[in-house]
């Protein structure tokens, strides 16, 4: 595309977080997961470095065959603590985690339903159980409630999965009124934490926390360690019962390698790290507030953002997502363009992750960027017709 | 009053169907249940490490 350079693999020269290295040049960064700046905190190095000092680099095979080491359940007593679960089962992909356990817990006489915006990863799982799929619009637990009531009977299992915070539009789902459908009809719920963990709730606990909701409430807890702690994988917390059953039929567990010690070190640590310094969440909300309140103010479109981390700046037009894209990395902002098919049609929009280590200033200049490349940019035309 | 009306009525708390699917919320009911039976008889995802046979 004449004068946009490709926005997608961008080489990082640096540890990315608020700020980031591309080609040299210093850019104010809003495409890290990096919630709480705790990637490279110096804790979670040394955890990483200790645990490659001890165990190496690799665990070389399955847990099931090349054993475990106490950095595994060490890891997963402390997220099953965290969710006030029984247990707790890390796989090496977040991924694989949702394919491999959906594809695992259910079969062809059972019903997965899920939010029309759920992540790549449940429809896949969805699919690979051969369970009839289904999707209710956006948020919209009316539609799931009468979507049950018309239909679980023709089922044996019914999961309902949803994310606690949505990725592509930082919108989340009112838990209690699911855990309340889920019971009514006799489902289990699957709330996906891979951004609400460190981001919702005032201490970063998660979507039970901002909804006052009990975790014993939610069957299946599933999460991330990829972005606020810093680490690699997912990860399945519940009933003792359940996370057994994934250790010996989930194929993205029992056939992957067990997880790198390094990377359950750093994800220890930096669970430990979020538990200990909640004004980490205090200031992640205090700038996602920020960046909401400015983008307001300049009359841009962040459709139903809940103001928590993932803010859109919504385009609805995908060459004017791309060309705004381009217009602020040229003024030293680096933010990913979401086009269809990532998003539905004319909803296209350059998606913003704000961490607690942004500070005003930053997100103050890329506000005024913001608004100087989209007056530049106008309805569009200037992209199409180049002027010399 | 017959000996039959006299007899006081056994209550049922759920229809038949609805306990059938109020336990397929069980884990313990999923079908792959069965096929990883030996390795569940040695607890807590193989860690607890006692024999999953009767000792001599």
């Amino acid at each position: 595309m004449v004068g946009i350079s490709n926005p997608f693999f961008r080489l990082h020269e640096t540890r990315a977080g608020a700020t980031t290295i591309i080609e040299g040049r210093t850019y104010d960064n809003y495409s890290s997961y990096d919630y709480l700046g705790l990637n490279g905190h110096p804790e979670v190095q040394t955890a990483a470095v200790r645990a490659i000092e001890q165990y190496g680099t690799s665990c070389s095979a399955s847990r099931l065959v090349a054993g475990e080491r106490p950095l595994h359940r060490e890891l997963e007593a402390a997220l099953a603590a965290h969710y006030s679960q029984q247990t707790c089962v890390v796989f090496v992909s977040g991924h694989a985690t949702n394919v491999s356990s959906i594809g695992a817990l259910l079969g062809p006489k059972d019903l997965i339903v899920h939010d029309s915006l759920a992540h790549n990863s449940i429809v896949i799982g969805g699919t690979l159980s051969r369970a009839e799929r289904r999707l209710f619009p956006h948020n919209d637990l009316d539609e799931l409630d009468e979507l049950l009531t018309s239909s679980r009977h023709c089922y044996e299992r019914v999961l309902i999965a949803v994310e606690g915070l949505y990725s592509m539009d930082g919108d989340f789902p009112d838990l209690a009124r699911l855990v309340e459908i889920k019971r009514r009809h006799a489902a289990w719920l699957m709330v996906d934490e891979a951004h609400s963990l460190g981001v919702l709730g005032d201490t970063g606990a998660g979507v039970f926390e901002h909804a006052g909701v009990d975790p014993n409430d939610v069957d299946i807890w599933m999460g991330t360690l990829s972005k606020t702690l810093s680490g690699c994988g997912g990860y399945i917390a519940g009933p003792t019962v359940l996370v057994e059953y994934l250790k010996f039929a989930a194929g993205g567990f029992v056939f992957s390698v067990g997880m790198s010690p390094p990377l359950a070190a750093a994800a220890i640590a930096a669970l430990d790290l979020m538990h200990r310094e909640p004004e980490r969440v205090a200031r992640l909300h205090r700038n996602s507030q920020h960046f909401t309140d400015r983008v307001r103010a300049a009359d841009l479109d962040i459709g139903t953002s809940a103001a928590r981390a993932v803010i859109p700046v919504v385009t609805h037009n995908s060459l004017i997502a791309v060309a705004l894209g381009q217009k602020l990395f040229d003024r030293g902002v680096n933010v990913q363009p979401i086009i269809p098919p990532a998003v539905p049609e004319r909803s296209a929009r350059l998606r913003f992750f704000l961490t607690s280590e942004h500070t005003e200033a930053q997100i103050d200049r890329t506000i005024e960027a913001i608004v100087e490349a989209r007056q530049e940019i106008g309805d569009g035309r200037s992209i199409l017709i180049p002027t010399n | 009053m017959n000996r039959l009306s006299a007899e006081p009525k056994q209550r049922r708390s759920l229809p038949v169907i609805d306990q059938r699917v109020a336990a397929m919320t069980d884990f313990n009911t999923l079908p792959g249940m069965s096929e990883i039976s030996v390795q569940r008889a040695f607890g807590n995802g193989g860690r607890d490490q006692q024999s999953v046979f009767p000792s001599a």
